[in-house]
């Protein structure tokens, strides 16, 4: 069962649990004569009765949409094309930048399915990518206060299309959408102080487009419209190169780890192991290439399923690696002390992990751009 | 969620009620009732349970609304819910009664004879697998789906932000699947 046919299989619970109609009149009749009125209430005051009467003069007014009216009424003092353009263009330092949002809130507010909603905050969430691609690298605090937008964009969108995805043409829409929002967002250049809503924009990325990868391996052929094999399996390279890069970024990284650091670890719970995380990197790129072989011979579920095993264990690594990384102070690198050996010779460690500590102090208080 | 008028209306009858207007809160029970009823008898075992925790929560609402309490309600839909929950939950803790499987009768389900007898069936299923979700689940479900709550409505009664509210909300849909193809 899909699940808009159980969803809508749901709204069909309504027509049960009626409530018997001699108890509703009985207990209405109870409830109103057991509710006791204090003889003395507090008469009105004039914030009540102001209340009151606006909200009875809005009350004749409330066939009209205030949102849209309010729109249609800038858009035509404005003029729409110029009105428009110049408001898509801004940016947060824009005066024109809250018309912007409130004309993306208006969009939100005029769909009326789930699908196009998610479909309207995906489309958010590339607006918000291609501010946040022309937003001054220094500046991080709007470049944090982008990717929190972004990452609540993605992940309504996400909500509302995993529900409601059901036909190939939907599905390889929001597969485009989120593969160009995955290559985008690895190209933006983040200030060190806005890495952490960064390092979650480049989780939800990734697990958007693996939902969507499976989407469309879901709903790929069947009809004429359907996603051919071909452009599945080109999905696919695609993915497995990301995903390919990733672990290679993963190597780098442990390569660069200080060496009084722990050696990070992975536990993989599917697998009820515990593994280095560069055997678990290595174990990743070999699954990886099984992946591959998988695509060739058009067995896109369990490529699939290869794919999802991969990318669980390449997130845990990463994750195992940063927390190693990030965690206490950073004493020198393996690359620096191979380096330091093979200059200095004899000159003893502990004034080269003195040297590197001072450097790392100052990489900590000088923002950094990440790539 | 209630419509811009409807809102307006709720907002009048609101401000009535602090007057202790018994013809405002006549319309609130008007209005929502049924859809109380059928909310509170999703979430517990018997109909008669149901209907005793609906008439409670009219009088508790009433004895709310006309206190001397400061609180507005903004959202009158949201905040009948939340009662209803918190009578819900008061059930349960007071009784202790645990909702078993070999409870649910379908003789109530198969009363109703105006629906197709399969999709009658199925739908039994249906609510048999909402009622063996877990309590934080089956509740956004009922609300969602049922009550046609949005997410933003649902994190006012269940006291949880929006996005959470979502996730629960997909985690919840995800399971209910489970259960229905094991």
């Amino acid at each position: 069962m899909s699940d808009r046919q159980l969803i809508k299989q749901l709204s069909e619970l309504r027509s049960l649990k009626q409530s018997p109609a001699l108890w509703r009149e009985q207990t209405r009749e109870r409830i109103l004569n057991s509710i006791k009125v204090e003889p003395a209430r507090a008469k009105w005051n004039f914030s009540e009765s102001f209340a009151l009467r606006f909200s009875t003069l809005r009350l004749q007014f409330a066939p009209l949409p205030v949102m849209p009216t309010l729109m249609t009424i800038l858009i035509v003092l404005f003029g729409s094309v110029p009105f428009v353009q110049a408001t898509g263009a801004s940016l947060p330092s824009s005066p024109l930048y809250g018309l912007k949002r409130l004309s993306e809130q208006v969009q939100l507010s005029l769909v009326s399915s789930p699908e196009k909603q998610g479909f309207t905050y995906l489309k958010i969430a590339r607006t918000r990518l291609g501010e946040l691609q022309k937003v001054a690298p220094t500046d991080s605090a709007v470049q944090a206060r982008l990717l929190v937008d972004y990452n609540r964009s993605l992940s309504f969108a996400q909500a509302d299309l995993q529900a409601t995805i059901t036909t190939s043409k939907q599905a390889a829409e929001y597969d485009a959408i989120s593969s160009t929002l995955s290559d985008s967002i690895r190209k933006l250049e983040i200030n060190t102080l806005a890495r952490l809503p960064y390092t979650a924009s480049l989780q939800l990325t990734d697990r958007l487009a693996s939902d969507a990868l499976a989407m469309l391996v879901a709903t790929h052929g069947g009809n004429q419209n359907g996603t051919t094999p071909t452009a599945v399996a080109a999905r696919f390279d695609s993915q497995i190169d990301r995903i390919g890069l990733k672990l290679d970024g993963i190597e780098t990284k442990l390569d660069r780890l200080p060496i009084n650091k722990v050696s990070p670890r992975v536990v993989l719970e599917s697998r009820e192991a515990v593994l280095p995380a560069r055997e678990a990197s290595r174990q990743a790129k070999q699954a990886l290439a099984q992946a591959k072989e998988l695509v060739q011979k058009k067995e896109f579920t369990l490529a699939l399923q290869k794919v999802q095993e991969v990318e669980e264990i390449t997130s845990k690594t990463e994750a195992a690696v940063d927390k190693v990384e990030n965690s206490g102070e950073v004493k020198g690198t393996q690359d620096e002390v191979k380096k330091s050996e093979s200059q200095e010779g004899t000159k003893s460690g502990s004034d080269e992990v003195k040297k590197s500590e001072s450097q790392n102090v100052n990489t900590d208080v000088t923002p950094e751009i990440i790539k | 969620m209630p419509n811009i008028k409807e809102q307006l209306e709720e907002q009048i009858w609101l401000l009535k009620i602090r007057h202790g207007d018994q013809e405002s809160f006549a319309h609130i029970y008007d209005r929502y009732v049924d859809a109380l009823f059928r909310y509170v008898s999703f979430r517990v075992p018997t109909p008669e349970t149901a209907e005793d925790i609906t008439s409670e929560l009219f009088l508790k609402v009433w004895q709310y609304l006309t206190g001397d309490n400061d609180t507005k309600v903004d959202n009158l839909r949201a905040y009948l819910y939340k009662v209803a929950r918190n009578l819900i939950a008061d059930h349960y803790r007071g009784s202790r009664e645990q909702v078993s499987l070999d409870d649910i009768s379908e003789i109530d389900i198969l009363e109703t004879n105006e629906v197709d007898i399969n999709l009658q069936l199925s739908l039994g299923e249906i609510e048999q697998a909402v009622r063996r979700l877990k309590s934080p689940w089956q509740e956004v479900v009922i609300l969602a789906y049922v009550e046609g709550f949005k997410p933003q409505e649902i994190a006012e009664v269940i006291g949880k932000s929006p996005a959470a509210t979502r996730v629960i909300l997909h985690r919840a849909l995800q399971e209910l699947k489970r259960l229905l193809n094991p």
